[in-house]
């Protein structure tokens, strides 16, 4: 019982995580249909910026603000340069754009910072632990990262149900040309909806670098999995994005802790442990295959253009 | 025309590379032959398909891990399942074959129920599934991957060690696959394939079943890509996941648009194009990859017809 929810809550950090990832690729995708595999690349340059802004002042506060400034201003000069270009190209042109964006971004971070992974500490009060269930110590700053989550996700709430812009957001999702022909700069909403994403991404590559080893390429696999939670949760869903990450978060951290021990039922450790951990490790990727055979525009997601 | 020359260049290139002393460049050039061979299947799905795959690396990653399980288990005296190993090509390569025709109708079958960015990032998510079940597999050493030095590389009756012997090898292979691959978009098949890319609500309301057609393809050119990751295990003797990174994929889909889209030759140019950039910049950095990120980026916003439309001014660009 206590390795179950010390793993649930494990499982709820990398799904909010994933959301903070998530969230504002799905929203970019859904007002102007552009896929950017660059998205990793801000998570990347959030982490790093931390790693070095933390190693200086050795303040994570200042770490964690520099880090996610320094993501949110990466995102509006790349949408500026370059992301406005690629709104009426096809998707193949903005998926080659944006991988360039990758190769430069990656190589980029190895002539600035060198290829010896940095890393960044959590802020001092995160050594500590609290009791969240009878004798069962957990990690405060893991705690910290679920509220952070939390407060994304009302944050994002209250910004696309509840405000105008949200309004034009949502509208724009389904109805774009209809939006700028009642007036609104969809230009200028989709600029500031990318560096509010970009801002997002950056926060979340802080946040998750402690447990990383922050080298060139830290975003990929998290950008990949951002991809899975969309197709999962449906393009241009908030909703869909705050679902399918959870689900995924739970999903992957339960697999890897119970699938090994579960094969050792019928078959031999070794055996066990391997096939487990393969099968474990492809876990969100069924649930991804569940979704695309059962609805194949995602859980939330508008029907297939 | 630019196919033949493209061919004939190749078919001399080893000659001319131990002419000027540089014998050490044959490798590049197999290397060229191999991953061209791999840009062209993957131009079949993109550039005549009109389906943006970016995983193709998982099927390239497929080939590798099947020619390299059997060198390892031949070389370990071990079996796979219960099977022997061979280091025999002509066991191993149509082995790798036939399992990323298996993988890709798995695969093709599930991402073709989307369009769009879906099936770009469902087919992503794949290769990067691949990529991690084969970093799992601790018995070919992991993350680390396994080296099999030991192996030779008999083709059949044929000593293919020497790497002259091998290029020409790989050469044959892509020449049949260059002349299969264009009668095929040539015949009715093909047709119907850029029918189903063009527009495929006509081509479902003529009666074609537009899912069969665009799965076939898929199967066709995930079966050719992991052949070539065969070839490739052949040639560096060194299985690990690289081969099935999901940046691989995106390497291949820059291929396929340096050399030119829908125009088959143009992977192998693509190809040669990457490599001999590589070849030289690597001297100059290491991060060499920073500057084929800076001339994608010209090439999409300057000359999305790739490197064969601009020597060729004509085609053009269909997707």
């Amino acid at each position: 019982m206590h390795l179950f929810v010390e793993q649930t809550l494990n499982g709820f950090q990398l799904g909010f995580t994933l959301l903070m990832i998530s969230a504002g690729l799905t929203l970019i995708f859904g007002i102007m249909n552009i896929i950017n595999l660059a998205h990793g690349s801000l998570f990347m340059v959030g982490a790093f910026v931390a790693a070095g802004v933390g190693a200086r002042t050795g303040n994570y506060a200042v770490a964690l603000l520099a880090g996610t400034a320094a993501a949110a201003v990466a995102g509006l000069v790349l949408e500026f340069v370059l992301i406005r270009r690629l709104y009426h190209r096809d998707h193949l042109d903005q998926v080659l754009a944006t991988f360039a964006i990758v190769l430069i971004s990656n190589e980029a971070v190895q002539m600035i910072w060198g290829t010896r992974p940095a890393s960044v500490s959590a802020p001092a009060f995160a050594d500590r632990t609290v009791t969240v269930f009878p004798s069962l110590p957990y990690p405060v700053y893991r705690l910290a990262i679920i509220a952070a989550g939390i407060a994304a996700v009302v944050f994002l709430h209250l910004l696309v149900d509840r405000t105008r812009v949200g309004m034009w957001i949502r509208a724009g999702t389904t109805h774009r040309e209809l939006l700028g022909a009642f007036g609104v700069n969809v230009r200028l909403l989709f600029t500031v909806v990318f560096a509010i994403g970009a801002a997002l991404a950056g926060f979340a590559g802080v946040v998750a670098a402690p447990f990383l080893s922050v080298e060139s390429g830290v975003g990929d696999n998290f950008l990949i999995l951002s991809f899975v939670v969309i197709v999962v949760g449906g393009i241009g869903s908030l909703k869909g994005a705050v679902y399918g990450s959870l689900a995924l978060g739970l999903v992957d951290t339960w697999a890897r802790t119970y699938l090994p021990d579960l094969f050792k039922n019928f078959l031999d450790a070794s055996t066990a442990s391997t096939v487990g951990a393969s099968v474990a490790s492809a876990s969100i990727y069924l649930v991804m295959v569940v979704v695309l055979v059962m609805k194949p525009s995602g859980l939330f997601g508008l029907s297939d253009d | 025309m630019l196919t033949a020359v493209v061919l004939a260049s190749l078919a001399v290139a080893p000659a001319w590379v131990q002419a000027v002393d540089r014998a050490y460049l044959v490798t590049m050039l197999t290397r060229i032959v191999i991953f061209g061979l791999a840009a062209m299947s993957l131009d079949l799905v993109v550039g005549y398909g009109g389906m943006v795959s970016l995983g193709h690396a998982a099927f390239f990653g497929a080939g590798a891990y099947t020619a390299g399980a059997l060198t390892y288990h031949s070389l370990d005296g071990s079996t796979l399942l219960g099977v022997p190993g061979t280091q025999q090509a002509l066991v191993t390569w149509p082995a790798a074959a036939v399992l990323g025709a298996l993988l890709g109708a798995m695969i093709g079958g599930l991402c073709l129920r989307t369009t769009g960015v879906y099936f770009i990032m469902a087919t992503l998510a794949f290769n990067q599934m691949v990529y991690f079940l084969f970093n799992a597999l601790e018995v070919y050493g992991g993350d680390d991957g396994v080296g099999l030095f030991a192996a030779g590389r008999s083709i059949g009756p044929l000593d293919a060690s020497d790497d002259v012997t091998y290029f020409y090898v790989c050469f044959a292979v892509l020449a049949a696959f260059v002349v299969v691959l264009n009668l095929m978009v040539r015949s009715p098949f093909g047709r119907v394939l850029r029918g189903c890319r063009d527009n495929p609500a006509r081509m479902a309301a003529l009666g074609f079943h537009t899912y069969r057609y665009r799965l076939v393809a898929f199967i066709i050119s995930a079966s050719i890509s992991s052949l070539a990751g065969a070839m490739a295990v052949t040639e560096s003797q060194f299985l690990s996941p690289s081969f099935a990174e999901w940046t691989e994929s995106g390497e291949l889909l820059v291929m396929v648009i340096l050399g030119g889209l829908g125009s088959l030759v143009g992977g192998i140019v693509g190809a040669a194009a990457l490599f001999v950039l590589e070849e030289f910049a690597i001297d100059i950095t290491d991060n060499w990859q920073f500057f084929v990120g800076v001339g994608l980026l010209a090439v999409v916003l300057a000359a999305p017809r790739g490197l064969t439309g601009l020597v060729l001014g004509r085609g053009r660009r269909n997707v």
